[in-house]
């Protein structure tokens, strides 16, 4: 998995300074362009070596976690929505791609996290589902709360092409998820959680987040 | 690099080179059109497909990662799209997974070779210039072993 992402950049860096060594690119106007491209995959390579060390650090349990209470509903909307905007801003989603939010937590419960990690994860699985979901398709978000876990459905319509589920990665091995996606089950876990692809009542496949609803604070006594 | 304008017969050899990295893509797209290649670039699978269809590529750099259809997924396609009209198609693979799992399973898709990224530019221009050698004849290639 590692080398894999690590490679991509890599690739283009390579291809950008081959075209900025030779005469030709240099003197077409193309030289710009390489010389702006070779910048861009080093600052993806410095990127990847960034998530790599966070990957490591979760992994050897150093997740500063339940340092704040997090109204886990909301936060999953507001990052689903700055998924979508994002994704329709870089043009990654084709057609009328759109979000749908179905369910609610009930106000009150909570849970333990690190808002930073949590937030980031969730957009990373939102973004990653509307980036390579069928074009057009929507989002759809079931938020709801099982015993005493919250839960979040991500769910994307499939293709009738016969390709793999998006969410395959997260089923088998997780050598075949990218560092991003790696990282965001990592920190679900590092919180107590867990991630996995399930079949949708409605068809399709659903990613299933769960993470434990925080216990209740004690009711302050009035004086 | 040569000058490709001069080399006979790479002018008008049609490639396509599918990439999700679209500085790996752009930077490869760019590298050979300066050597004379037609080029058309796609950034996943299904696009990939498309294109396919509409530009009628001989040569094909296909990475395997691709959101929406896999490589080896594409590649299965176009093998068989070539094998049903008879025109030859060079398939291949360029991709960070080079195991030899990797390889494996590239192969049983249809790919003629397999590079592992970062792939070197000169290699990749040398496999074009010798794409008629590498490239498997539509009676030859069913059940062969590929290259």
């Amino acid at each position: 998995m590692v080398t894999h992402e690590l490679r991509n950049p890599l690739n283009a860096l390579a291809g950008w300074l081959h075209l900025i060594g030779t005469e030709p690119a240099m003197t077409s106007g193309v030289g710009e362009r390489a010389i702006a491209g070779a910048r861009r995959a080093l600052e993806q390579q410095l990127a990847q070596i960034d998530l790599l060390g966070q990957v490591l650090r979760l992994a050897g349990g150093g997740v500063a976690a339940a340092d704040a209470s997090l109204a886990f509903g909301e936060l999953v909307q507001a990052q689903c929505e700055a998924a979508v905007a994002e994704a329709a801003h870089d043009g990654s989603v084709r057609g009328p791609g759109a979000l749908r939010i179905e369910g609610a937590a009930p106000e009150g419960l909570r849970v333990l996290a690190d808002r930073a990690l949590l937030e980031a994860s969730v957009k990373t699985l939102a973004g990653f589902a509307l980036r390579h979901g069928m074009p057009g398709a929507p989002l759809e978000v079931r938020i709801s709360v099982s015993g005493q876990a919250f839960e979040v459905g991500l769910r994307i319509d499939e293709g009738d092409d016969g390709g793999l589920s998006i969410w395959h990665g997260f089923g088998e091995s997780a050598s075949r998820l990218s560092l991003d996606l790696y990282l965001a089950m990592l920190v679900i876990e590092s919180h107590g959680g867990t991630v996995r692809p399930r079949r949708a009542a409605q068809g399709g496949e659903e990613l299933e987040i769960r993470l434990p609803v925080a216990p209740m604070q004690p009711a302050i006594p009035v004086p | 690099m040569a000058g490709a304008a001069t080399q006979d017969p790479v002018s008008m050899c049609r490639v396509l080179v599918v990439d999700d990295n679209v500085d790996s893509a752009q930077s490869m797209s760019l590298l050979l059109e300066l050597e004379g290649y037609a080029v058309a670039c796609a950034y996943d699978g299904e696009e990939a497909l498309q294109r396919a269809d509409a530009f009628g590529p001989e040569v094909v750099l296909l990475d395997l990662g691709l959101p929406r259809i896999s490589g080896y997924e594409v590649a299965t396609r176009l093998r068989a799209a070539s094998q049903a009209n008879g025109q030859p198609l060079l398939l291949v693979a360029v991709s960070g997974y080079g195991r030899d799992q990797d390889r494996k399973a590239a192969r049983e898709a249809g790919f003629d070779m397999h590079l592992t990224k970062p792939a070197d530019p000169d290699e990749v221009l040398r496999v074009l210039a010798s794409r008629h050698s590498l490239v498997r004849s539509i009676p030859a290639r069913q059940g062969a072993d590929r290259p």
